[in-house]
Protein backbone atom coordinates (compact mmCIF):
# COMPACT_ATOMS: atom_id res chain seq x y z
CA UNK A 1 0.00 0.00 0.00
CA UNK A 2 2.58 2.57 1.02
CA UNK A 3 4.77 0.92 -1.83
CA UNK A 4 1.68 1.72 -4.22
CA UNK A 5 1.66 5.09 -2.89
CA UNK A 6 5.33 6.14 -3.09
CA UNK A 7 4.87 4.92 -6.10
CA UNK A 8 1.37 6.53 -7.11
CA UNK A 9 3.58 9.97 -5.82
CA UNK A 10 6.79 9.28 -7.78
CA UNK A 11 4.09 9.07 -10.99
CA UNK A 12 2.60 12.32 -10.15
CA UNK A 13 5.57 14.52 -9.68
CA UNK A 14 7.09 12.88 -12.82
CA UNK A 15 3.85 14.20 -14.65
CA UNK A 16 3.80 17.32 -12.56
CA UNK A 17 7.84 17.51 -14.02
CA UNK A 18 6.95 16.88 -17.22
CA UNK A 19 4.11 18.99 -17.40
CA UNK A 20 6.37 22.04 -16.67
CA UNK A 21 8.79 21.00 -18.54
CA UNK A 22 6.21 21.01 -21.51
CA UNK A 23 5.07 24.34 -20.11
CA UNK A 24 8.59 25.75 -19.66
CA UNK A 25 9.41 24.19 -23.47
CA UNK A 26 6.16 25.87 -24.58
CA UNK A 27 6.92 29.26 -23.60
CA UNK A 28 9.89 28.80 -25.40
CA UNK A 29 8.53 27.53 -28.64
CA UNK A 30 5.90 30.73 -27.65
CA UNK A 31 8.64 33.06 -27.30
CA UNK A 32 10.66 31.47 -30.88
CA UNK A 33 7.60 32.19 -32.49
CA UNK A 34 7.29 35.98 -30.88
CA UNK A 35 10.55 36.65 -31.75
CA UNK A 36 10.62 35.20 -35.31
CA UNK A 37 6.66 36.98 -35.82
CA UNK A 38 8.86 40.49 -34.52
CA UNK A 39 11.93 39.46 -36.92
CA UNK A 40 9.63 38.79 -39.86
CA UNK A 41 7.81 42.35 -39.31
CA UNK A 42 11.18 43.76 -39.16
CA UNK A 43 11.80 42.26 -42.41
CA UNK A 44 8.94 42.92 -44.13
CA UNK A 45 8.45 46.36 -42.96
CA UNK A 46 11.91 46.98 -43.72
CA UNK A 47 11.43 45.27 -47.77
CA UNK A 48 8.61 47.96 -48.05
CA UNK A 49 11.30 51.25 -48.06
CA UNK A 50 14.80 51.84 -48.62
CA UNK A 51 15.10 55.18 -46.70
CA UNK A 52 17.72 54.49 -44.55
CA UNK A 53 15.71 57.55 -41.86
CA UNK A 54 12.43 55.20 -41.93
CA UNK A 55 14.59 51.58 -42.11
CA UNK A 56 16.21 53.28 -38.73
CA UNK A 57 12.99 54.63 -37.22
CA UNK A 58 11.03 51.16 -37.86
CA UNK A 59 13.80 49.25 -35.92
CA UNK A 60 14.27 51.09 -33.13
CA UNK A 61 10.31 51.72 -32.48
CA UNK A 62 9.84 47.73 -33.16
CA UNK A 63 12.75 47.38 -30.26
CA UNK A 64 11.29 49.61 -27.45
CA UNK A 65 7.75 47.96 -28.30
CA UNK A 66 8.64 44.64 -28.24
CA UNK A 67 11.70 44.58 -25.69
CA UNK A 68 9.24 46.49 -23.11
CA UNK A 69 11.68 49.42 -23.30
CA UNK A 70 11.16 53.18 -22.46
CA UNK A 71 13.80 54.58 -25.50
CA UNK A 72 15.78 53.22 -28.28
CA UNK A 73 18.07 54.47 -30.75
CA UNK A 74 20.61 53.61 -33.72
CA UNK A 75 24.09 55.04 -33.55
CA UNK A 76 25.44 55.11 -37.02
CA UNK A 77 29.14 54.73 -37.14
CA UNK A 78 30.72 57.56 -38.91
CA UNK A 79 34.41 56.05 -39.95
CA UNK A 80 35.95 59.30 -41.08
CA UNK A 81 35.15 60.70 -37.72
CA UNK A 82 37.91 59.47 -35.39
CA UNK A 83 37.10 61.94 -32.14
CA UNK A 84 33.25 61.02 -31.96
CA UNK A 85 32.87 58.15 -34.54
CA UNK A 86 29.20 57.44 -33.48
CA UNK A 87 26.48 59.67 -34.59
CA UNK A 88 22.92 59.28 -33.39
CA UNK A 89 20.70 58.54 -36.38
CA UNK A 90 17.43 57.95 -34.75
CA UNK A 91 15.96 58.19 -31.27
CA UNK A 92 12.33 56.75 -30.45
CA UNK A 93 10.79 57.15 -27.02
CA UNK A 94 7.58 55.53 -25.78
CA UNK A 95 7.91 57.42 -22.23
CA UNK A 96 6.41 60.51 -21.09
CA UNK A 97 9.57 61.96 -20.60
CA UNK A 98 10.55 65.11 -22.51
CA UNK A 99 14.03 64.94 -23.35
CA UNK A 100 15.71 61.75 -25.21
CA UNK A 101 18.86 60.97 -24.76
CA UNK A 102 20.79 62.39 -28.18
CA UNK A 103 24.68 60.75 -27.33
CA UNK A 104 26.05 58.43 -25.30
CA UNK A 105 28.66 58.73 -23.22
CA UNK A 106 32.24 57.98 -25.05
CA UNK A 107 32.78 55.98 -22.16
CA UNK A 108 29.98 53.23 -23.37
CA UNK A 109 30.72 53.63 -27.28
CA UNK A 110 34.52 53.04 -26.36
CA UNK A 111 33.27 49.52 -24.62
CA UNK A 112 31.10 48.41 -27.30
CA UNK A 113 33.66 49.48 -30.32
CA UNK A 114 36.62 47.36 -28.49
CA UNK A 115 34.39 44.49 -27.18
CA UNK A 116 31.75 44.45 -30.04
CA UNK A 117 29.43 42.10 -28.12
CA UNK A 118 26.53 43.26 -26.29
CA UNK A 119 25.87 44.65 -23.29
CA UNK A 120 23.36 44.08 -20.85
CA UNK A 121 23.10 46.90 -17.69
CA UNK A 122 20.14 46.61 -15.24
CA UNK A 123 22.03 48.60 -12.50
CA UNK A 124 23.27 51.31 -14.01
CA UNK A 125 24.43 53.65 -10.94
CA UNK A 126 25.94 51.11 -9.71
CA UNK A 127 28.19 49.68 -12.51
CA UNK A 128 31.91 50.35 -11.79
CA UNK A 129 32.52 50.40 -15.95
CA UNK A 130 30.42 53.54 -16.88
CA UNK A 131 30.48 55.69 -13.24
CA UNK A 132 30.03 59.07 -14.68
CA UNK A 133 26.99 57.89 -16.21
CA UNK A 134 25.68 57.21 -19.91
CA UNK A 135 22.68 59.30 -20.49
CA UNK A 136 22.59 62.72 -21.79
CA UNK A 137 20.06 64.92 -19.38
CA UNK A 138 17.91 61.64 -19.23
CA UNK A 139 18.15 59.30 -16.55
CA UNK A 140 19.00 56.06 -17.49
CA UNK A 141 18.52 53.37 -14.97
CA UNK A 142 18.91 50.16 -17.29
CA UNK A 143 20.23 49.40 -20.80
CA UNK A 144 21.01 46.85 -23.75
CA UNK A 145 23.38 47.32 -26.34
CA UNK A 146 24.12 45.53 -29.57
CA UNK A 147 26.91 45.87 -31.93
CA UNK A 148 25.46 46.09 -36.02
CA UNK A 149 27.99 44.36 -38.03
CA UNK A 150 28.31 44.24 -42.03
CA UNK A 151 30.41 41.94 -43.43
CA UNK A 152 32.47 41.84 -40.12
CA UNK A 153 32.61 45.57 -40.17
CA UNK A 154 31.47 47.37 -37.27
CA UNK A 155 28.94 49.72 -38.79
CA UNK A 156 26.88 50.94 -35.90
CA UNK A 157 25.05 50.60 -32.76
CA UNK A 158 21.13 49.56 -31.17
CA UNK A 159 20.35 50.48 -27.83
CA UNK A 160 17.15 50.40 -25.90
CA UNK A 161 17.01 52.38 -22.46
CA UNK A 162 15.11 51.50 -19.22
CA UNK A 163 13.17 48.39 -18.98
CA UNK A 164 9.58 49.55 -18.16
CA UNK A 165 9.01 46.34 -15.66
CA UNK A 166 11.23 45.90 -12.08
CA UNK A 167 12.94 42.56 -13.52
CA UNK A 168 15.25 44.77 -16.01
CA UNK A 169 16.25 43.22 -19.23
CA UNK A 170 16.89 39.71 -19.50
CA UNK A 171 19.46 37.36 -21.47
CA UNK A 172 16.37 36.68 -23.91
CA UNK A 173 16.30 40.37 -24.53
CA UNK A 174 19.79 40.69 -25.10
CA UNK A 175 19.42 37.72 -27.56
CA UNK A 176 16.51 39.09 -29.60
CA UNK A 177 17.99 42.16 -29.93
CA UNK A 178 21.60 41.20 -30.75
CA UNK A 179 19.71 39.19 -33.86
CA UNK A 180 17.86 42.16 -35.00
CA UNK A 181 21.03 43.79 -34.82
CA UNK A 182 23.16 41.56 -36.76
CA UNK A 183 20.23 41.60 -39.37
CA UNK A 184 20.08 45.43 -39.34
CA UNK A 185 23.89 45.87 -40.21
CA UNK A 186 23.37 44.66 -43.73
CA UNK A 187 20.19 46.11 -44.49
CA UNK A 188 21.44 49.82 -43.30
CA UNK A 189 24.34 49.53 -45.35
CA UNK A 190 22.64 48.63 -48.25
CA UNK A 191 20.33 51.35 -47.69
CA UNK A 192 23.29 53.96 -47.21
CA UNK A 193 25.28 53.26 -50.18
CA UNK A 194 21.58 53.89 -52.13
CA UNK A 195 21.46 57.03 -50.49
CA UNK A 196 24.84 57.52 -51.54
CA UNK A 197 23.94 57.09 -55.06
CA UNK A 198 20.88 58.84 -55.04
CA UNK A 199 22.58 61.92 -53.38
CA UNK A 200 25.57 61.39 -56.44
CA UNK A 201 23.13 61.46 -58.95
CA UNK A 202 21.72 64.18 -57.60
CA UNK A 203 25.07 66.45 -58.04
CA UNK A 204 25.22 65.31 -61.64
CA UNK A 205 21.92 66.42 -62.45
CA UNK A 206 22.64 69.87 -60.33
CA UNK A 207 26.16 70.03 -62.75
CA UNK A 208 24.24 69.34 -65.38
CA UNK A 209 21.74 72.26 -65.06
CA UNK A 210 24.63 74.95 -64.11
CA UNK A 211 26.07 73.85 -67.15
CA UNK A 212 22.82 74.52 -69.34
CA UNK A 213 22.79 77.62 -67.58
CA UNK A 214 25.78 78.85 -68.30
CA UNK A 215 25.98 78.02 -71.90
CA UNK A 216 22.75 79.96 -72.13
CA UNK A 217 24.62 82.78 -70.84
CA UNK A 218 26.54 82.44 -73.88
CA UNK A 219 25.93 84.30 -77.23
CA UNK A 220 23.62 81.53 -78.70
CA UNK A 221 24.33 83.39 -82.31
CA UNK A 222 26.97 85.38 -83.69
CA UNK A 223 25.44 89.13 -84.37
CA UNK A 224 25.69 90.03 -88.14
CA UNK A 225 26.71 93.22 -88.93
CA UNK A 226 27.10 94.60 -92.46
CA UNK A 227 31.13 93.82 -94.31
CA UNK A 228 32.05 91.76 -91.10
CA UNK A 229 32.07 88.62 -89.88
CA UNK A 230 31.56 87.24 -86.68
CA UNK A 231 32.35 84.40 -83.99
CA UNK A 232 32.87 83.44 -80.64
CA UNK A 233 33.21 79.88 -78.85
CA UNK A 234 33.79 78.58 -75.18
CA UNK A 235 34.93 75.50 -73.77
CA UNK A 236 35.20 75.23 -70.33
CA UNK A 237 37.74 72.45 -68.62
CA UNK A 238 35.07 70.93 -66.58
CA UNK A 239 31.36 71.05 -66.91
CA UNK A 240 31.42 74.56 -66.14
CA UNK A 241 33.91 76.52 -66.43
CA UNK A 242 35.07 80.54 -65.47
CA UNK A 243 35.82 81.74 -69.40
CA UNK A 244 33.20 83.61 -71.03
CA UNK A 245 32.47 85.90 -74.38
CA UNK A 246 29.91 88.27 -75.17
CA UNK A 247 28.46 90.28 -77.77
CA UNK A 248 26.09 93.14 -76.99
CA UNK A 249 24.52 94.83 -79.93
CA UNK A 250 24.16 98.88 -78.84
CA UNK A 251 23.16 100.39 -81.63
CA UNK A 252 22.36 99.58 -85.29
CA UNK A 253 26.45 100.06 -86.00
CA UNK A 254 28.25 99.70 -82.92
CA UNK A 255 29.13 96.41 -81.15
CA UNK A 256 30.27 96.12 -77.60
CA UNK A 257 32.15 92.94 -77.37
CA UNK A 258 34.20 91.15 -74.25
CA UNK A 259 36.54 88.33 -73.50
CA UNK A 260 37.15 87.66 -69.75
CA UNK A 261 38.92 84.64 -67.69
CA UNK A 262 37.84 84.41 -63.92
CA UNK A 263 41.01 82.61 -61.98
CA UNK A 264 40.44 79.31 -60.70
CA UNK A 265 38.06 77.15 -62.61
CA UNK A 266 34.54 75.20 -61.82
CA UNK A 267 31.66 75.85 -60.08
CA UNK A 268 33.39 79.15 -57.94
CA UNK A 269 34.98 79.91 -61.28
CA UNK A 270 31.08 80.05 -62.75
CA UNK A 271 29.23 81.81 -60.47
CA UNK A 272 32.06 84.59 -60.73
CA UNK A 273 32.04 84.20 -64.33
CA UNK A 274 28.10 85.09 -64.32
CA UNK A 275 28.75 87.93 -61.64
CA UNK A 276 30.66 89.69 -64.28
CA UNK A 277 29.24 89.14 -66.99
CA UNK A 278 25.65 90.73 -65.27
CA UNK A 279 27.96 94.09 -64.40
CA UNK A 280 29.71 94.06 -67.46
CA UNK A 281 26.09 93.89 -69.21
CA UNK A 282 23.88 96.24 -66.99
CA UNK A 283 27.14 98.78 -67.64
CA UNK A 284 27.48 98.61 -71.08
CA UNK A 285 23.92 98.91 -71.89
CA UNK A 286 23.39 102.01 -70.10
CA UNK A 287 26.13 103.23 -71.98
CA UNK A 288 28.57 103.72 -69.53
CA UNK A 289 31.88 104.03 -71.11
CA UNK A 290 34.54 101.61 -71.50
CA UNK A 291 37.19 102.64 -68.65
CA UNK A 292 34.38 103.61 -66.52
CA UNK A 293 32.48 100.35 -67.48
CA UNK A 294 35.72 98.11 -66.51
CA UNK A 295 36.06 100.61 -63.00
CA UNK A 296 32.96 99.57 -61.88
CA UNK A 297 33.45 96.21 -62.51
CA UNK A 298 36.96 95.86 -60.77
CA UNK A 299 35.46 97.02 -57.57
CA UNK A 300 32.59 95.22 -57.65
CA UNK A 301 34.51 92.54 -57.74
CA UNK A 302 36.87 93.72 -55.14
CA UNK A 303 34.36 93.75 -53.05
CA UNK A 304 32.86 90.61 -53.56
CA UNK A 305 35.22 88.19 -53.78
CA UNK A 306 37.88 86.37 -51.84
CA UNK A 307 41.21 88.11 -51.91
CA UNK A 308 43.17 85.68 -54.52
CA UNK A 309 40.06 85.58 -57.03
CA UNK A 310 40.31 88.43 -59.97
CA UNK A 311 39.65 88.41 -63.83
CA UNK A 312 40.85 89.68 -67.16
CA UNK A 313 38.74 90.79 -69.24
CA UNK A 314 39.03 92.32 -72.99
CA UNK A 315 36.51 94.84 -73.35
CA UNK A 316 36.03 96.16 -76.89
CA UNK A 317 33.56 98.41 -78.96
CA UNK A 318 33.62 98.38 -82.42
CA UNK A 319 32.08 101.09 -84.81
CA UNK A 320 31.04 99.32 -88.34
CA UNK A 321 30.92 102.72 -89.90
CA UNK A 322 33.90 104.50 -89.40
CA UNK A 323 35.13 101.10 -88.61
CA UNK A 324 37.42 102.07 -85.44
CA UNK A 325 37.62 99.44 -82.59
CA UNK A 326 37.77 101.55 -78.91
CA UNK A 327 39.15 98.91 -76.58
CA UNK A 328 40.21 98.63 -72.90
CA UNK A 329 42.25 95.53 -71.57
CA UNK A 330 42.24 94.39 -67.94
CA UNK A 331 44.94 92.23 -67.68
CA UNK A 332 43.97 89.80 -70.28
CA UNK A 333 46.27 88.48 -72.96
CA UNK A 334 46.78 90.37 -75.52
CA UNK A 335 44.48 90.26 -78.39
CA UNK A 336 45.95 90.05 -82.13
CA UNK A 337 44.70 92.67 -85.12
CA UNK A 338 45.95 90.83 -88.14
CA UNK A 339 45.90 92.76 -91.33
CA UNK A 340 46.92 91.52 -94.76
CA UNK A 341 49.93 92.99 -95.17
CA UNK A 342 51.13 94.55 -92.05
CA UNK A 343 53.03 92.86 -88.77
CA UNK A 344 50.34 91.90 -86.73
CA UNK A 345 49.53 93.98 -84.02
CA UNK A 346 48.79 93.26 -80.02
CA UNK A 347 45.67 94.81 -78.09
CA UNK A 348 47.35 95.69 -74.74
CA UNK A 349 46.35 99.16 -73.58
CA UNK A 350 43.87 99.18 -70.67
CA UNK A 351 44.83 98.50 -67.42
CA UNK A 352 45.27 95.62 -64.24
CA UNK A 353 43.57 92.40 -64.21
CA UNK A 354 39.89 92.59 -62.05
CA UNK A 355 39.41 92.48 -58.71
CA UNK A 356 42.98 92.71 -57.64
CA UNK A 357 42.84 96.01 -56.00
CA UNK A 358 39.75 98.40 -55.00
CA UNK A 359 40.48 101.46 -57.36
CA UNK A 360 42.71 101.20 -60.77
CA UNK A 361 42.34 103.63 -63.26
CA UNK A 362 41.82 102.30 -66.96
CA UNK A 363 42.77 104.08 -70.44
CA UNK A 364 41.09 103.21 -73.60
CA UNK A 365 42.44 102.99 -77.03
CA UNK A 366 41.40 102.64 -80.38
CA UNK A 367 42.65 100.85 -83.78
CA UNK A 368 41.21 101.28 -86.76
CA UNK A 369 39.92 98.07 -88.60
CA UNK A 370 40.66 97.60 -92.31
CA UNK A 371 39.19 95.26 -94.91
CA UNK A 372 41.06 91.78 -94.22
CA UNK A 373 42.03 93.07 -90.78
CA UNK A 374 41.04 89.59 -88.51
CA UNK A 375 41.00 90.16 -84.91
CA UNK A 376 41.66 87.56 -82.43
CA UNK A 377 40.80 87.04 -78.84
CA UNK A 378 41.76 84.32 -77.08
CA UNK A 379 41.81 83.19 -73.11
CA UNK A 380 45.22 81.51 -72.00
CA UNK A 381 43.66 78.11 -72.34
CA UNK A 382 44.36 78.41 -75.83
CA UNK A 383 47.97 79.80 -75.67
CA UNK A 384 48.91 77.88 -72.67
CA UNK A 385 47.49 74.27 -73.46
CA UNK A 386 50.48 71.81 -72.88
CA UNK A 387 51.27 68.42 -74.92
CA UNK A 388 53.52 65.62 -73.32
CA UNK A 389 57.02 67.66 -72.81
CA UNK A 390 54.90 70.65 -71.04
CA UNK A 391 55.80 72.69 -74.10
CA UNK A 392 52.96 75.30 -74.46
CA UNK A 393 50.72 75.94 -77.94
CA UNK A 394 51.92 79.42 -77.31
CA UNK A 395 50.52 82.72 -78.98
CA UNK A 396 52.55 82.84 -81.80
CA UNK A 397 50.95 79.47 -83.16
CA UNK A 398 47.52 81.55 -82.85
CA UNK A 399 48.37 84.74 -85.03
CA UNK A 400 50.31 82.35 -87.70
CA UNK A 401 46.86 80.57 -87.92
CA UNK A 402 45.04 83.42 -88.09
CA UNK A 403 47.88 84.57 -90.76
CA UNK A 404 47.27 81.28 -92.64
CA UNK A 405 43.47 80.99 -92.57
CA UNK A 406 42.54 84.58 -94.14
CA UNK A 407 40.20 82.95 -96.05
CA UNK A 408 38.70 81.40 -93.62
CA UNK A 409 35.09 82.50 -92.17
CA UNK A 410 35.27 83.98 -88.09
CA UNK A 411 33.62 80.18 -87.11
CA UNK A 412 36.07 77.79 -89.53
CA UNK A 413 39.45 79.97 -87.90
CA UNK A 414 37.96 79.19 -84.12
CA UNK A 415 37.19 75.71 -85.10
CA UNK A 416 40.88 75.35 -87.06
CA UNK A 417 43.04 76.79 -84.05
CA UNK A 418 40.84 74.59 -81.81
CA UNK A 419 41.62 71.46 -83.87
CA UNK A 420 45.19 72.89 -83.60
CA UNK A 421 45.30 72.56 -79.78
CA UNK A 422 44.16 69.82 -79.52
CA UNK A 423 46.09 68.10 -81.78
CA UNK A 424 49.39 70.18 -80.09
CA UNK A 425 48.01 68.69 -76.62
CA UNK A 426 47.20 65.26 -77.84
CA UNK A 427 46.60 62.76 -74.63
CA UNK A 428 46.46 65.67 -72.30
CA UNK A 429 43.41 66.28 -70.39
CA UNK A 430 41.94 69.96 -71.10
CA UNK A 431 43.86 71.87 -68.15
CA UNK A 432 42.32 75.18 -68.43
CA UNK A 433 38.74 77.08 -70.14
CA UNK A 434 39.42 77.62 -73.81
CA UNK A 435 37.70 80.76 -75.50
CA UNK A 436 38.18 82.43 -78.77
CA UNK A 437 36.50 85.44 -80.29
CA UNK A 438 37.26 86.27 -84.12
CA UNK A 439 35.89 89.16 -85.60
CA UNK A 440 37.00 89.95 -89.48
CA UNK A 441 36.68 92.71 -91.70
CA UNK A 442 35.17 91.74 -95.23
CA UNK A 443 35.05 94.67 -97.19
CA UNK B 1 55.79 72.55 -58.40
CA UNK B 2 58.10 72.64 -55.54
CA UNK B 3 58.17 75.40 -52.72
CA UNK B 4 60.87 75.56 -50.20
CA UNK B 5 61.35 77.73 -47.59
CA UNK B 6 64.62 78.95 -45.98
CA UNK B 7 65.66 82.34 -44.04
CA UNK B 8 68.03 84.91 -45.08
CA UNK B 9 68.85 87.94 -42.82
CA UNK B 10 65.10 89.32 -41.63
CA UNK B 11 63.13 88.17 -44.60
CA UNK B 12 61.39 84.21 -45.58
CA UNK B 13 63.04 83.22 -48.41
CA UNK B 14 60.58 80.99 -50.59
CA UNK B 15 61.50 79.11 -53.28
CA UNK B 16 59.08 77.93 -55.48
CA UNK B 17 59.86 76.19 -58.76
CA UNK B 18 58.32 74.01 -61.55
CA UNK B 19 55.09 74.57 -63.01
CA UNK B 20 52.12 76.08 -60.65
CA UNK B 21 48.86 75.08 -62.48
CA UNK B 22 44.92 75.16 -61.25
CA UNK B 23 45.83 71.74 -60.21
CA UNK B 24 48.09 72.63 -57.55
CA UNK B 25 47.56 76.38 -57.37
CA UNK B 26 45.34 75.48 -54.03
CA UNK B 27 48.95 73.70 -52.10
CA UNK B 28 50.54 76.94 -52.60
CA UNK B 29 48.12 79.28 -51.61
CA UNK B 30 47.49 77.18 -48.45
CA UNK B 31 51.30 77.49 -48.30
CA UNK B 32 51.22 81.05 -48.59
CA UNK B 33 48.49 81.81 -46.65
CA UNK B 34 50.06 80.31 -43.29
CA UNK B 35 53.19 82.12 -44.48
CA UNK B 36 51.42 85.26 -44.48
CA UNK B 37 50.11 85.18 -41.44
CA UNK B 38 53.30 84.19 -39.11
CA UNK B 39 55.84 86.41 -41.51
CA UNK B 40 56.10 90.22 -42.04
CA UNK B 41 59.32 90.04 -44.78
CA UNK B 42 59.19 87.68 -47.64
CA UNK B 43 60.85 87.45 -50.75
CA UNK B 44 60.04 84.86 -53.50
CA UNK B 45 62.75 83.25 -55.87
CA UNK B 46 61.09 82.32 -58.86
CA UNK B 47 64.10 81.54 -60.77
CA UNK B 48 63.05 78.03 -61.24
CA UNK B 49 59.69 78.53 -61.99
CA UNK B 50 58.39 77.63 -65.13
CA UNK B 51 54.44 78.09 -65.00
CA UNK B 52 52.38 79.70 -63.19
CA UNK B 53 47.82 79.83 -64.18
CA UNK B 54 45.94 82.34 -62.89
CA UNK B 55 45.14 80.69 -60.11
CA UNK B 56 49.02 80.80 -59.11
CA UNK B 57 49.05 84.29 -59.31
CA UNK B 58 45.89 84.40 -57.52
CA UNK B 59 47.61 82.88 -54.63
CA UNK B 60 50.28 85.19 -54.67
CA UNK B 61 47.89 88.18 -54.29
CA UNK B 62 46.60 86.65 -51.59
CA UNK B 63 49.80 86.88 -50.07
CA UNK B 64 50.67 90.32 -51.19
CA UNK B 65 47.55 91.86 -49.63
CA UNK B 66 48.19 89.65 -46.54
CA UNK B 67 51.86 91.44 -45.88
CA UNK B 68 50.76 94.84 -47.42
CA UNK B 69 47.85 94.91 -44.45
CA UNK B 70 50.69 94.84 -42.16
CA UNK B 71 52.97 97.04 -43.45
CA UNK B 72 55.62 94.02 -44.17
CA UNK B 73 57.66 93.58 -47.61
CA UNK B 74 56.74 91.48 -50.29
CA UNK B 75 59.27 91.01 -53.36
CA UNK B 76 59.92 89.11 -56.31
CA UNK B 77 62.97 88.45 -57.77
CA UNK B 78 65.09 86.40 -60.87
CA UNK B 79 61.48 85.53 -62.94
CA UNK B 80 62.38 83.87 -66.23
CA UNK B 81 61.18 85.66 -69.08
CA UNK B 82 57.93 83.89 -69.50
CA UNK B 83 56.71 84.53 -65.81
CA UNK B 84 57.89 88.23 -66.41
CA UNK B 85 55.87 88.08 -69.49
CA UNK B 86 52.57 86.84 -67.50
CA UNK B 87 53.03 88.96 -64.31
CA UNK B 88 53.59 91.91 -67.15
CA UNK B 89 50.21 90.97 -69.25
CA UNK B 90 48.24 90.55 -66.29
CA UNK B 91 49.38 93.86 -65.04
CA UNK B 92 50.96 92.41 -61.84
CA UNK B 93 54.39 93.91 -62.47
CA UNK B 94 52.33 96.71 -61.17
CA UNK B 95 52.16 96.25 -57.73
CA UNK B 96 54.31 92.95 -57.37
CA UNK B 97 57.84 94.72 -56.68
CA UNK B 98 60.32 92.30 -58.91
CA UNK B 99 64.23 92.22 -58.36
CA UNK B 100 66.30 91.36 -61.04
CA UNK B 101 68.27 88.95 -58.51
CA UNK B 102 68.53 88.26 -54.74
CA UNK B 103 71.15 90.27 -54.08
CA UNK B 104 68.84 93.12 -55.68
CA UNK B 105 65.71 92.18 -53.37
CA UNK B 106 67.67 91.92 -50.16
CA UNK B 107 69.58 95.64 -50.51
CA UNK B 108 66.38 97.13 -52.08
CA UNK B 109 66.23 99.46 -49.55
CA UNK B 110 69.76 99.88 -48.61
Amino acid sequence: MGIEKQGQNSEVQKLRDDNQQLSRENLRLQRAVEELGILNEIATAINSTLAVEKILDLITQRCVHHLGAEQGAVLLLEEQKAAKPFQTICRVGDTSHQRLPFRLDDQLTGWMLKHRAPLLINDLCTDQRFATGVGDLFPVRSLLCAPMVCKGRMTGLLVVFNKKTETGFSVDDQRLLAIIASESGQVIDNARLVEKENTLLLMQEEMRLAQEMQSNLLPKEPPRLPGYNIAGKSIPAKEVGGDYFDFLKLDGRRLAFCLGDVSGKGLPAALLMANLQAAIRGQALAGTSLTSCLERANSLLYRNTSPEKFATLFFGCLDTEGHVLHYCNAGHNHPFLIGKETEPLRLSAGGLALGCFESFPFEESQVQMKPGDQLVVFSDGISEAVNDRDEEFGEERVSDLAATNQDASAAELIEKILQDVGRHAAGRAQHDDMTLVVIKRLT
Amino acid sequence: MTVREGKIDSFALVEVTGRVNSENSETLKDFLQELGKREQQVLIDCSALEYISSSGLGALLMLLKLIQNKGGILRLFSLSPRIAEVFEISGFDKFFPIFSSLEAARRADT
